[in-house]
């Protein structure tokens, strides 16, 4: 049973197609990179997988039930969990307060939550900041409660947009180091980036879109040397 | 021949410990397209904005004419004869399109009857003749006529295409000796899009000096005199259009960092 099945998601805005019928499968514990060039629908597809868009046609099943078109809250009680390109905390609450609601939203008890976000303060380097206003913290140390909040009840599936841009590189290596350990725990992450020595070194298997089709999808180097996907790096299709 | 701008070893970020550009050197000529190409998080958009002064560089040097501009207050630009066409809309949607036209060159003729200031004048686009505006406005017309049976409409209202048209047209009205232009096509329908590179070709014919930002690599290389590879914040690769001829896949590899 596939923890993600994707099969032709149409979604038009206006007259631009931006996905053209996308399909893919994805397994529990996979680690699993998704990327194209710039417009080529990756961030539309995580939309339709997180609920804030629905699509104008084709399916989505989690776990074989299936979500297209459900609210963004309804997913993230199923355990779709995203993280958006732009980091959102609650800026005026703690580092250790910003992972207890999140903790608590998704009906953790009191003590379970204190214990849960201990352990993920230190797994992410937070601990000195524990009571240090969020609104205080770095861009990248945002990003990494942000990554906490994701993860206080681990989700079935972590959507991940661009978790490494703009990020410090000190950062960056305790993002990745967290996705590596998680995923060695058999955590399933889809995860959409440009940075391509970080797909090449965290995904095992990556996805490739281009113009809102799949057009690679395999173990990460294949994909990366297949000549349609340099191709699509080239922009000639994207328009 | 000297540049019309240069970029000297500019590094520059939005937030501290953070460079977007590192050590970027960059030379746009006079009446000549430039080509920009790169992923996405390069610092494409940012030299763009560094230029127009939305972002003041941490180090290095910007020229314009001759003249340093580094850190330009952003609403200034527009007297030294700089344009802007960014990717995201720079338009007022809820005034009119003949307005969001107007307010540049009112802007212009302010200067030109010496209210908007002493100093800069005489350079570049430094201030036009009030009379001017009405020939101005109908030679736009001309150029871009589907927007002439839309002035008194909402800018807002226009289809994506429409509205990327009126950016081009608030732009040529000024007559700018550089325009930055970024993704233009970017967005919208594929026809539409090709509508886009008639109107670059129209500013070049104007002898306007351009910086283009393009995903389209071939077709970047195919417009331009002089490009440049930005990967990471570092120009990583220049050359005139002959040095991206012929098979591009290794060059796209090596900026995309894939190494096997």
């Amino acid at each position: 049973m596939p923890c993600l099945f994707v099969d032709g998601v149409q979604k038009a805005f206006g007259g631009i197609k931006a996905l053209d019928g996308a399909s893919f499968t994805i397994e529990a514990g996979e680690l699993v990179g998704l990327i194209g060039p710039n417009g080529s629908g990756k961030t539309t597809m995580l939309n339709i997988l997180s609920g804030h868009l629905a699509p104008d046609a084709g399916a989505v099943a989690l776990e074989e039930r299936p979500v297209a078109g459900m609210r963004p809250e309804a997913l993230a009680r199923l355990g779709v969990m995203r993280m958006f390109q732009l980091t959102r905390v609650f800026p005026r609450m703690s580092t250790l307060d910003n992972l207890m609601v999140a903790g608590r939203a998704l009906g953790l008890e009191q003590d379970e939550a204190e214990r849960r976000a201990g352990r993920l303060l230190a797994d992410l380097a937070l601990a000195p900041f524990a009571h240090l206003d969020a609104g205080h913290l770095s861009g990248g140390q945002m990003k990494l409660l942000e990554f906490g909040c994701c993860f206080m009840v681990p989700p079935r599936i972590a959507l991940l947009d661009e978790p490494f841009a703009a990020v410090h590189p000190t950062m960056k290596e305790i993002m990745a180091g967290f996705i590596r350990r998680r995923h060695a725990e058999r955590q399933t992450f889809l995860v959409v980036s440009h940075d391509m020595p970080v797909i090449i070194e965290l995904c095992p298997r990556t996805i490739c879109m281009n113009a809102g089709k799949v057009i690679a999808d395999e173990d990460t180097r294949a994909v990366l040397t297949d000549r349609a996907v340099i191709e699509a790096y080239l922009g000639e299709a994207a328009i | 021949m000297s540049a019309l701008l240069q970029m000297r070893d500019v590094t520059a970020g939005y937030v501290a410990d953070i460079d977007i550009l590192r050590h970027v050197n960059l030379k746009v000529e006079a009446a000549a397209i430039t080509g920009l190409i790169g992923l996405n998080g390069a610092g494409k958009s940012t030299i763009m904005k560094t230029i127009c002064g939305f972002l003041r560089p941490r180090q290095g040097a910007i020229h314009f004419d001759g003249q340093n501009i580094t850190g330009i207050a952003a609403h200034r630009v527009i007297d030294r004869g700089i344009s802007y066409i960014p990717q995201e809309s720079s338009l007022f949607p809820h005034m009119s399109v003949e307005n969001n036209l107007r307010l540049p060159l009112e802007h212009l003729a302010q200067r030109g009857s010496g209210a908007g200031g002493a100093s800069g004048s005489g350079v570049g686009n430094g201030g036009i003749a009030r009379a001017e505006i009405p020939g101005r406005l109908e030679d736009m017309y001309q150029k871009f006529p589907a927007l002439r049976n839309k002035r008194n409409g909402k800018a807002g209202d226009l289809s994506g295409g429409q509205q990327k048209m009126l950016e081009f047209a608030k732009a040529y009205l000024v007559r700018p000796r550089l325009c930055l232009i970024d993704e233009p096509g970017i967005g919208l329908a594929p026809k539409v899009a090709e509508e886009v590179y008639q109107w670059i070709d129209l500013f070049a014919a104007e002898n306007m000096a351009i910086l283009l930002v393009d995903h389209n690599v071939r077709r970047v290389v195919k417009m331009s005199r002089y490009v440049y590879v930005l990967s990471l914040g570092e120009i990583t690769a220049e050359g005139g259009p002959e040095a991206f001829e012929g098979d591009l896949h290794e060059q796209v590899k090596a900026w995309l960092g894939i190494n096997f």
